[in-house]
């Protein structure tokens, strides 16, 4: 049985291009195209498919909202986003929103059939340089420690004062002003529960935070 | 009398005896005799051809004719300002009164003592003319003054109209109760509260009121005041009080704010324009060119599969990868595409990032959401963008922060850098200076500010915004 694709991009030429890939591989057939997110949301109406290419950026309705749509649909079918844009902006915002992966144009040629291949069977897909990064990102929410829930910043400031360095020692070595150094402290100590900077250097010593 | 003048008398005497010898003895001190009358009308009748020639005039009371000494010497006195001295041989007191209503200089009794005639002429003379300089330079003041666009008040030192000039009498034509006159003026001052001005003036010898609303019967005019005491030695003897119309100023500096508020419209309506292109421009280059780009690498890829010797299909791929990431280095320089989809966090996030790659570049924010229109958002950036843009251009510094802050409905932009500080005449400084200007103009829009504080350990370019956050 071949592996049916629904594939929405409102540019038709680079459309011909990314079906000239599928179509040249055995094993998956183009069942429908669309050109904006209306046509792909009848498309998906109409049809039943495996997997779905969505172009981030198409007229009428956009692929964030034309994901968002499919994934209250059809929750199973997976989605590939198809973008111009850069991974590191958009790629997070799309998989949280429920797609399956996140792919740049100019790499669709090498790496398309290979995350169709991984997302068909529930995987998720992203080039492998953004992998490690996203990994992180992503388990944000569902941290198995406290400090996971931190923002990159946010533990650059934990661990300055799990060294002992005060509020305005920390202020002058990040070269900003003490009043955002407290606003970070507040938050390190709202996000993570805890009341005071003992317990903070307490946190990082027990988790062997400091190398 | 050598250093002076000659005086000149006129001798209204009916007695020929008593008129030469008065003639002779004033001709030998060296006064001018113009004429001897021996009746009033005489007199008259010359004065009035010959207004300004005498200056004193020696009358005899007892005068034959229609008109006595005193009936002349009153007519004199109502056309002419020349001074009188009457020459009597009564002693009746009645006569003497009614004489003294015309204001003589002085009496002599016949028979007249030669030295007191001469004394007693010459003190008349002098006394004529010091009254006369007096006049002419009261006259030479208050026409000086009539002449001047502003309003000149004097007062003596309990407040009582001294002097008017013309502009003050127009302004007050019937001025009342001259007693309360300068806190009726001041009763209408910017605060609406009186001033204690003669405090002030007496500590400071003057008080100027800027912008003050004169309330006028017929109208209200914006006008400065200045109020100054007249002293000598050390003594108050009074107030003068300028008042000076601006409201031709007033109309000038509005029409010029009229001006500044239609530049600034339409620099903002210029940014906006900008903007505009610069995401239209960035979305075609992006979304057209970058399409067909991704096109030929696809294709390139493909046709790699299809042929065996690819090596030259290879260097293809690479140059449509190189083009790919112009393309969307270019568009991004334009407008990155995530100040139209993410919040200002994202954005400035991303922006320190990007310009990691040439100077750390660490992003603070106190708020974890914030949400802004569309326009302030990309004021925000831009301003951080410069700045970040002027620190890597000039400022030869290792590090470089950005905080944003939202502060009792403030949003306050913080950008640092540890470099040399803004260099003055550095021969860039007019090319730096429009940056700056583009900045500051961000800011006002939303009536905010931007302030620019620099030293050798780095520049600190602070933006504030008013803003209310809204529920949504």
């Amino acid at each position: 049985m071949k592996t049916r694709i629904l594939l929405a991009d409102d540019h038709a030429i680079l459309r011909d291009g990314i079906r000239g890939i599928l179509e040249a591989t055995p094993g998956f057939e183009v069942v429908a195209e669309a050109s904006d997110g209306m046509e792909a949301i009848a498309a998906l109406e109409k049809n039943q498919f495996d997997v779905a290419i969505l172009d981030i950026n198409m007229p009428k309705l956009n692929g964030l909202d034309t994901l968002k749509h499919f994934k209250s649909v059809a929750p199973k079918l997976p989605v590939l986003i198809l973008s111009m844009y850069p991974e590191e902006q958009y790629a997070v915002r799309m998989l949280k929103a429920g797609a399956s992966g996140y792919l740049t144009k100019e790499a669709a040629s090498n790496q398309l059939i290979q995350a169709i291949n991984k997302v068909i069977i529930g995987g998720r897909y992203v080039s492998p340089e953004l992998a490690e990064q996203l990994a992180f990102g992503l388990t944000k929410t569902e941290a198995d420690y406290p400090h996971e829930l931190l923002s990159d910043r946010e533990y650059q400031v934990l661990i300055m004062i799990a060294s002992g360095k005060s509020v305005s020692e920390i202020a002058e070595e990040l070269f900003v002003s003490v009043k955002t150094i407290s606003t970070y402290r507040s938050r390190i100590l709202e996000k993570m529960d805890l009341t005071n900077n003992a317990q903070i250097t307490h946190y990082v010593i027990k988790n062997d935070l400091l190398t | 009398m050598s250093e002076e003048r000659p005086g000149k008398i006129i001798i209204v005497e009916d007695e020929p005896f008593q008129a030469r010898f008065l003639t002779l003895t004033l001709k030998k001190a060296g006064f001018e005799i113009i004429d001897v009358f021996d009746n009033g009308k005489a007199n008259l009748d010359y004065l009035k051809n010959n207004p300004h020639d005498a200056e004193l005039i020696l009358m005899d009371i007892m005068l034959k004719g229609a008109l006595d000494g005193i009936e002349t010497a009153e007519a004199v006195k109502t056309n002419h300002d020349i001074q009188v001295i009457f020459l009597s041989g009564l002693t009746d007191d009645d006569v003497i009164d009614r004489a003294n209503v015309s204001t003589p200089h002085t009496f002599l009794f016949k028979p007249v003592d030669p030295r007191q005639l001469v004394t007693s002429v010459l003190m008349g003379v002098r006394s004529h003319r010091l009254s006369k300089d007096l006049r002419e330079s009261r006259t030479w003041f208050s026409r000086t003054l009539d002449n001047i666009q502003s309003a000149i008040i004097t007062t003596d030192r309990v407040g009582n109209i001294i002097f008017r000039n013309k502009k003050a009498l127009e302004y007050f034509p019937d001025f009342g109760l001259p007693q309360n006159m300068v806190e009726e003026l001041l009763v209408s001052n910017r605060e609406g509260q009186k001033i204690n001005y003669r405090e002030v003036i007496k500590l400071k010898g003057s008080l100027n009121l800027e912008s003050v609303i004169l309330q006028l019967p017929d109208r209200n005019i914006p006008v400065d005041i200045l109020l100054a005491s007249i002293t000598r030695n050390e003594r108050i003897l009074g107030y003068v009080i300028d008042i000076i119309d601006i409201s031709e100023k007033k109309a000038q500096q509005d029409a010029i704010q009229k001006y500044q508020i239609q530049l600034q419209e339409f620099s903002d309506n210029l940014r906006n324009i900008q903007e505009r292109e610069r995401i239209k421009i960035a979305r075609e280059i992006h979304d057209e060119l970058g399409q067909y780009l991704a096109r030929l690498k696809i294709d390139i890829s493909r046709l790699k599969l299809d042929i065996e010797d690819n090596t030259r299909l290879n260097d293809l791929e690479s140059i449509a990868d190189t083009l790919v990431k112009r393309v969307r280095k270019v568009s991004s320089d334009l407008r990155p595409k995530i100040l139209d989809d993410g919040t200002i966090l994202e954005a400035l996030d991303w922006l320190s990032k990007e310009f990691s790659q040439s100077l750390p570049v660490s992003f603070f924010c106190t708020e974890e959401v914030l949400h802004l229109p569309q326009e302030l958002k990309t004021d925000i950036f831009r301003i951080a963008q410069e700045s970040l843009s002027n620190i890597l251009k000039h400022a030869r510094a290792t590090l470089a922060t950005i905080e944003l802050s939202l502060d009792d409905n403030t949003i306050e932009l913080v950008i640092r850098d540890n470099g040399i500080g803004v260099k003055k005449n550095n021969g860039q400084k007019k090319k730096k200076t429009m940056g700056v200007m583009g900045m500051k103009e961000r800011a006002r829009r939303w009536k905010g500010q931007l302030n620019i504080v620099s030293s050798d350990n780095g520049t600190t370019v602070t933006a504030s915004f008013p803003f209310q956050e809204t529920d949504n």
